[in-house]
């Protein structure tokens, strides 16, 4: 079967996501932080719309949400799923397979 | 990010479909986050109305937010989805499922209690069942009978208020659920050896003979009565959790 392409940016916003949670769970705050830190900036997005992002991983069960009492503030941690480390492997795969076309296309012009 | 504006991001994102749980925890976590933005800006040394302006910033526009949220189609409720089928459909269908299996509770209490009870060889000989066996069948039947359709009507009113979905579609499913759930008459005939009577249990739908008892329209009504309470107490809730 052909392979379908996704559009550039679609699956990057899941992808880090999944990428920060596979070690440690995290609530929203915490998470838009961490985004910020590894990516030294890169994005800047307004902030809200990671939690579309994370209910919508949550909903195709590849992230597990859980309630949690810290310091007297309720808050939703996020942690993945067996089937949200196998869609990280994926979206890595193909994030590469992307970045390699690109790499070449920028070197091939510059070179 | 005020009140105001929370109370529209709610109304906005009910309307376009987006179920209550997600809708509910979405506008919890804009308000811890805008709440910590607001906090470290406070830390690092800005203003008041400067860490405000800051965290409204780094938020994000509300329509911006809303859209990203309408624009994920899993995030949409049955109920937006498949109102027909959920709404019009789903309170009979859960009148009979529920029905259904009250009757194999009825049937499964009979039998348990000859097999363990009377032992199998005694199927056949009429024994008078004891008084907490009675007791069982008689709350199940008064439960059958007159909680039953509450709390359908609750549980689909519940459903239908927290998701903003139109009275135009559950009001039809309701009010034939309710026909239907408070039309059930269940009757228990109790085993008597002294008169070799053995004992019946029936279901009748009176609907469906068009012969109705006088406090059939006396259930229905408080069924109907309840369905308004409710519905004014939820949107009541509703509107309080953003207060």
């Amino acid at each position: 079967m052909a392979k379908t392409n996704p559009p550039f940016m679609s699956g990057v916003p899941e992808l880090l996501i999944l990428r920060l949670l596979r070690r440690q769970e995290m609530y929203g705050y915490e998470l838009v932080r961490a985004v910020r830190l590894i990516s030294n900036n890169a994005f800047d997005l307004a902030e809200g719309v990671v939690y579309p992002v994370l209910h919508g991983l949550e909903k195709k069960k590849l992230l597990k949400a859980k309630r949690k009492n810290i310091e007297g503030r309720n808050r939703v941690y996020y942690m993945v799923t067996d089937k949200g480390k196998k869609r990280m492997a994926e979206l890595t795969g193909e994030w590469q397979r992307v970045k390699r076309g690109v790499d070449f296309a920028l070197g091939e012009q510059h070179g | 990010m005020g009140k105001d504006n929370l109370l529209h991001l709610r109304n906005t994102l009910l309307q376009g479909g987006v179920a209550y749980k997600y809708v509910r925890r979405f506008i919890a976590e804009l308000k811890d986050h805008y709440e910590d933005l607001e906090k470290d800006a406070l830390k690092n040394g800005s203003s008041k109305q400067d860490a405000r302006d800051l965290a409204d910033n780094r938020l994000g526009e509300p329509e911006f937010l809303v859209n990203e949220m309408l624009a994920r189609s899993e995030l949409k409720s049955l109920g937006y989805r498949y109102p027909k089928a959920l709404l019009v459909i789903g309170p009979v269908f859960t009148v009979v499922v529920f029905s259904i299996m009250l009757a194999f509770l009825i049937a499964g209490v009979i039998v348990g209690f000859n097999l363990v009870f009377k032992g199998a060889e005694l199927a056949e000989q009429i024994v008078a069942l004891p008084g907490w066996v009675i007791m069982i069948l008689s709350s199940i039947r008064l439960f059958w009978m007159y909680l039953l359709p509450l709390l359908i009507i609750s549980m689909f009113i519940n459903y239908a208020e927290k998701n903003c979905l139109s009275l135009k579609y559950y009001g039809l499913g309701l009010f034939m659920a309710c026909l239907i759930a408070c039309s059930q008459y269940v009757y228990f005939i109790w085993p008597d050896p002294a008169n070799n009577i053995k004992g019946e249990f029936s279901v009748s739908l009176v609907i469906s003979e068009l012969h109705f008892p006088a406090d059939y329209f006396l259930r229905l009504a408080s069924c109907l009565l309840l369905a308004l309470g409710v519905k004014y107490k939820i949107s009541q809730k509703i509107q309080s959790e953003f207060e």
